[in-house]
């Protein structure tokens, strides 16, 4: 039996001896009762010279009961489980077993008290306690045998050997409960091996889930150092209640939160700190895809206010349904330097155009700034010419009586009428050039887009005019609410693409043709590019909005044109950016945005 | 450990519990084999007695308190020497009153007779403590005088019962045993 074993042991026998301990107190307190009892109604009283008094058998079972009680009982209480307990109760049942015969008047039943008692007593389990009972026992009978014999044998002359006969039938009685003392001690211990092995078998599951626990818990913190030191805020959404149940601390990050903001940071607020203009799109965006609508890894962008009203645009990318759908992951990216510099990018490219295009503005510039000078040139000389002269007959001027003032009379409104056409066609191309170079304000605006397109087309003009005529047919559309700037921008770059097209595929069998073409359809408006150019061979078609992809030489195009122009179109104005091509034949670019933002209700969710 | 903390306190109550305990024995050895008094017992059957002698056995006379504990025992006695009575012998029992009745019933259940008694009888035979029996044999000579118990209210055979059985059945003659129980009046009330 190994160690652990032997204290369970240990401790089940105590545990046994302590239980024992607790039953005989109760039993010689009820031996005590009973013993005064039976005294009080066997022989109340005794009588002398006719007076009665409390028999002796009455006082006897008080006094003598208590002593025989006092110490076992008083071991019961301060020392359980003691052996030396154990044995003064073994004696003092002993005892109870002699002073019950005697209130008893040596009734021969009352002598079986002793072997009840030897059976009590071997609820020890502990076959020496067994020894001392019947050694009592055994003294009781030889010490009153020699002094007394009366009063124990029930014979008028016992034999000497009396006691030993009365002392066989108790060992007797002794042999079966000490092999009952010894089995139950056997099973105990067999029972404490068990438990043991059990407690082993405990203590190394214990101890194989302490370490699982504690590597599960390390991987949780890695894997939580892994998440929350990334520039990605991932968070966990209650999808029926709208209750953030996990939300990245970078956030903080985002919202200028500082630590003990963020402590105190109830993942709902964030709710309130979407832009207003936003929420209702973010709410049915994360509706539809909780419903299974939505697909994982549509980026959703919008805007968080935070604190001191700083904005800063955010990116959600929605990964999984969990739970059946009734929590939604995802991760946001704080894209604020990305939108910016994606601004910075079209301002740039904006420059970029309007620089490319300068010569061309400027081309376009000088000839009416050229007809203008020769017109102002020609009324000047006309008006000295005719500050030179005398005083003329009108009339006689006006029959063409003198050449070059009947010259002058035609000219000179014909030059002026000249300058005021190049006048307005300058100001048409600055005014043009004003309005494409004109900086978006942050939040979108309504215009007129038709007009928007006609500026584009004026200032563009020195990139198609030699390889393609352009017609331009503007339906009569609403304002459109919309980035103007950036929608010149995807014009543009359309129509150069136009006319790149339209110049690789040649002009020798004269201008290609460029069309432009709005048209309003079911809450959107559509621009149409088409150009009679090469077409988009099959292989590169899935590519012409990556970025840095061009089908240019080095040096002529960066690549951005169409991946700028689809981002524009489709993350800003949430509209659709497709095209038509046939080799050979030419292409159709249609731009589609809503004439309106898309507006949701509020309680779409 | 607690049984190793004052290690000779236990030891020596136990000795005081051992003491205690040898007193008690001492005192109820001396109560039960404390001999009750008996008086002058006539060697004859006395001539004044109201009781009568069997005609052609021995007479037993036993003198009962009724209430006493120890009378009890007596008749328990009596009853076991009485199943070897002989023929023509006669058993009085005489009862110093009735009492509270249930020894006098309880004796009325078996053959020996009942006599009630002023406390005259047992000044003629001598008798000063209940369960006092006395055997004259079939000439009227005395055969037996003494208690039939072992001791106070004790039952069981004793020599005392068996000097009574054999008297009655004339097999001694002149034995006594000493007599344990409640004194009885020695005076006629």
């Amino acid at each position: 039996m190994n160690a652990l074993a032997a204290k369970i042991f240990a401790v089940k026998r105590a545990r046994l001896h302590c239980q024992t301990d607790r039953m005989f107190f109760w039993l010689l307190l009820a031996q005590w009762l009973v013993a005064i009892v039976l005294a009080c109604v066997l022989t109340p009283w005794s009588y002398a010279d006719g007076a009665r008094s409390v028999h002796f058998h009455v006082k006897c079972a008080i006094v003598l009961g208590g002593v025989i009680n006092s110490l076992p009982i008083a071991l019961i209480q301060t020392r359980p489980g003691w052996w030396g307990t154990r044995h003064a109760v073994a004696f003092s049942q002993m005892m109870w077993s002699a002073l019950l015969i005697m209130i008893t008047g040596g009734r021969i039943e009352t002598h079986f008290h002793v072997f009840a008692s030897l059976a009590f007593v071997a609820f020890y389990a502990d076959w020496r306690v067994l020894v001392t009972a019947t050694l009592a026992v055994t003294g009781d009978h030889l010490l009153r045998g020699v002094m007394w014999p009366d009063s124990v044998y029930g014979l008028a002359n016992p034999e000497w050997w009396r006691f030993l006969e009365h002392a066989t039938w108790v060992v007797l009685e002794d042999t079966v409960l000490v092999f009952g003392c010894l089995r139950t001690v056997r099973e105990l211990r067999a029972s404490a091996e068990h438990e043991a092995r059990l407690e082993m078998t405990n203590a190394t599951i214990e101890r194989r889930v302490d370490e699982r626990t504690r590597e599960l818990g390390d991987s949780v913190e890695r894997y939580r150092a892994l998440v929350e030191n990334t520039e990605a805020i991932p968070f966990e959404l209650d999808a029926r209640s709208g209750k953030m149940l996990y939300i990245a601390p970078q956030i903080s990050r985002v919202l200028d939160l500082d630590a003990g903001e963020l402590a105190r940071f109830d993942g709902d607020a964030l709710w309130a700190l979407i832009h207003v203009e936003d929420r209702p799109r973010v709410v049915a965006a994360l509706v539809s895809f909780a419903r299974g609508k939505g697909r994982a890894g549509e980026p959703i962008d919008y805007r968080l206010v935070a604190k001191g009203g700083r904005i800063s645009d955010v990116r959600t990318f929605l990964s999984d349904r969990a739970q059946n759908g009734t929590s939604i992951r995802g991760v946001t990216l704080d894209v604020t330097k990305q939108k910016a510099m994606e601004s910075e990018l079209r301002q740039a490219q904006k420059l970029e155009s309007v620089g490319r295009l300068a010569a061309g503005v400027a081309h376009e510039i000088n000839t009416p700034i050229q007809f203008i000078s020769d017109s102002v040139q020609f009324a000047h000389d006309a008006i000295v010419d005719l500050l030179g002269l005398p005083e003329v007959d009108t009339a006689t001027h006006a029959a063409g009586a003198d050449p070059d003032i009947a010259y002058l009379v035609t000219e000179l409104p014909r030059a002026l009428r000249r300058a005021m056409e190049g006048t307005v066609r300058v100001s048409t191309i600055v005014r043009s050039m004003k309005t494409f170079a004109h900086r978006d304000t942050v939040n979108a605006a309504p215009v007129d887009l038709n007009d928007a397109i006609r500026s584009t087309v004026t200032i563009a003009a020195s990139e198609y005019k030699y390889v393609a005529a352009v017609e331009v047919d503007c339906q009569p559309l609403p304002p459109v609410t919309c980035w103007v700037g950036e929608i010149n921008q995807v014009v543009l770059n359309l129509l150069i693409n136009a006319a790149h097209a339209i110049k690789e595929k040649g002009t020798s069998d004269g201008l290609g043709t460029i069309k432009i073409s709005t048209r309003h359809d079911h809450g959107d408006v559509v621009v149409s590019v088409s150009d009679s150019g090469t077409g988009i061979p099959e292989n590169i078609r899935e590519h012409v909005f990556d970025p840095f992809f061009t089908t240019k030489p080095v040096g002529q195009g960066t690549g951005q044109g169409l991946a700028l122009a689809r981002s524009i179109v489709v993350d800003k104005h949430h509209g659709s950016l497709t095209f038509e091509t046939s080799v050979g034949t030419g292409t159709t670019f249609h731009l589609r945005i809503p004439v309106q933002p898309p507006i949701y209700v509020e309680n779409a969710a | 450990m607690r049984a190793e903390r004052g290690s000779w306190l236990v030891p020596a109550i136990a000795g005081l519990w051992l003491v205690g305990l040898s007193l008690g024995a001492r005192a109820i050895y001396h109560f039960s084999t404390d001999r009750g008094t008996t008086g002058a017992t006539p060697e004859r059957w006395p001539r004044t007695s109201a009781l009568r002698p069997a005609a052609t056995g021995a007479t037993a006379v036993v003198f009962l308190h009724p209430d006493c504990p120890c009378s009890r025992a007596s008749v328990h006695e009596l009853e076991s020497a009485m199943r070897m009575l002989p023929l023509g012998a006669r058993v009085i029992a005489v009862f110093e009153g009735m009492g509270d009745g249930a020894l006098w019933a309880a004796v009325g259940t078996s053959s020996i007779e009942r006599v009630l008694d002023d406390g005259t009888e047992n000044a003629r035979f001598g008798a000063r403590t209940s369960g006092y029996a006395v055997v004259y044999d079939a000439r009227g000579a005395l055969a037996f005088r003494g208690g039939i118990t072992a001791s106070r209210g004790h039952v069981g055979d004793n020599m005392g019962r068996q000097k009574f059985a054999a008297a009655l059945q004339g097999i001694s003659h002149g034995d006594h045993h000493p007599v344990f129980g409640c004194a009885l009046t020695s005076e006629p009330r």
